[in-house]
């Protein structure tokens, strides 16, 4: 399945970029964003979580930009893998898991509701950061050798944004 | 070996090797166009501006906090220590998500030497008044506006002439 990282405009502005992953989800018919799913999934039960998270992204990108305090750092298991989730709001439990390569950039994914301890005991939190983590690892492959790299206004990740070509 | 070549109606021959490349081309593109989810759209549909503004405040507040606490070069252990706070409870207050009382943002004022709640700044709302005019130099309704703009006003309206002179009654 073909993957590719996609700016979304609605949340991006002039503080940070915000960018999901895009999915093949029938070849050549339809494609959907990792966050788009996670909309899908949880709307019916979590829509006021889900519209507080969308402020929330609107914010990091037309306000604030993304600073280290909104998200829970080190979700990842790898040290530099920059795996992480947007703060969960006191209370409410409805987690998304994203990739913070900078204070102007994030990289929304997909999550669901904590109720474990730990994201390893529950089978969706652990497939979502599992994702992310792979996501990072071909990202940062991708930077290191210079097929991927940032925009000169800090903004922009520009050159090959492929995820999975085949 | 033969020839590879492939006939395309309006565009003559094009070698194997190259329609590969363009179909792959193609390919990709139509992932990319095949894209037509608005579910992003539809979501914020659901935002009022009054709720991103509110969003938006709390994130800022955090964010003035933040960089206050780091120019002062406190790690965030050293600010819950000055506040007399668990770390559990700074981590909130700089997420953006907390809704702060003003009890608790006099605290962070005092201790961090910022100002977050401006009540005391200039009221820059805008201010109608009424006034009567009795002039010989005005003669018309555009010498009024003349008026009020050299003297610092922004706008005239509800002006009622009375025999000679003009009156702006709003």
């Amino acid at each position: 399945m073909r993957s590719k990282l996609k700016l979304i405009e609605r949340f991006s502005g002039p503080k940070a970029s915000v960018y999901s992953i895009l999915e093949e989800t029938a070849v050549g018919i339809s494609s959907e964003l990792m966050f788009d799913r996670f909309i899908k999934r949880y709307r019916k039960d979590f829509e006021v979580e889900l519209l507080d998270i969308a402020r929330r992204l609107h914010s990091l990108g037309n306000k604030t930009g993304c600073l280290d305090v909104f998200f829970k750092m080190d979700e990842g298991l790898e040290v530099d893998d920059m795996v992480c989730a947007l703060y969960d709001v006191p209370d409410k439990h409805l987690r998304l898991f994203c990739i913070r390569p900078s204070e102007q950039m994030v990289i929304i994914g997909d999550g669901g509701p904590k109720t474990t301890r730990t994201w390893q005991e529950d089978a969706q939190l652990t497939k979502s950061v599992g994702d992310m983590m792979q996501v990072s690892q071909i990202l940062r492959a991708k930077m290191n050798n210079r097929d991927t790299w940032v925009s000169t206004s800090g903004l922009y990740l520009e050159g090959d944004l492929y995820i999975s070509k085949t | 070996m033969g020839f590879h070549i492939w006939v395309i109606p309006g565009r003559g021959f094009v070698h194997f090797k190259n329609l590969s490349k363009m179909a792959k081309a193609k390919h990709i593109d139509d992932f990319e166009a095949a894209y037509h989810d608005d579910s992003i759209d539809s979501l914020m549909a659901g935002v009022t501006p009054e709720q991103q503004e509110e969003t938006d405040v709390k994130m800022l507040l955090a964010s003035k906090i933040y960089k206050a606490m780091k120019g002062k070069g406190w790690t965030q252990t050293r600010f819950a220590e000055e506040a007399n706070q668990h770390m559990s409870v700074i981590s909130k207050w700089l997420s953006g998500t907390h809704n702060f009382t003003v009890e608790t943002l006099l605290n962070i004022q005092r201790l961090l030497g910022i100002r977050l709640m401006d009540i005391e700044g200039p009221d820059t709302s805008v201010m109608f008044i009424k006034l009567s005019i009795t002039s010989s130099t005005i003669s018309a309704e555009g010498d009024i506006h003349k008026w009020i703009y050299e003297n610092g006003g922004m706008a005239a309206s509800g002006i009622e002439v009375r025999k000679e002179s003009y009156k702006v009654v709003s």
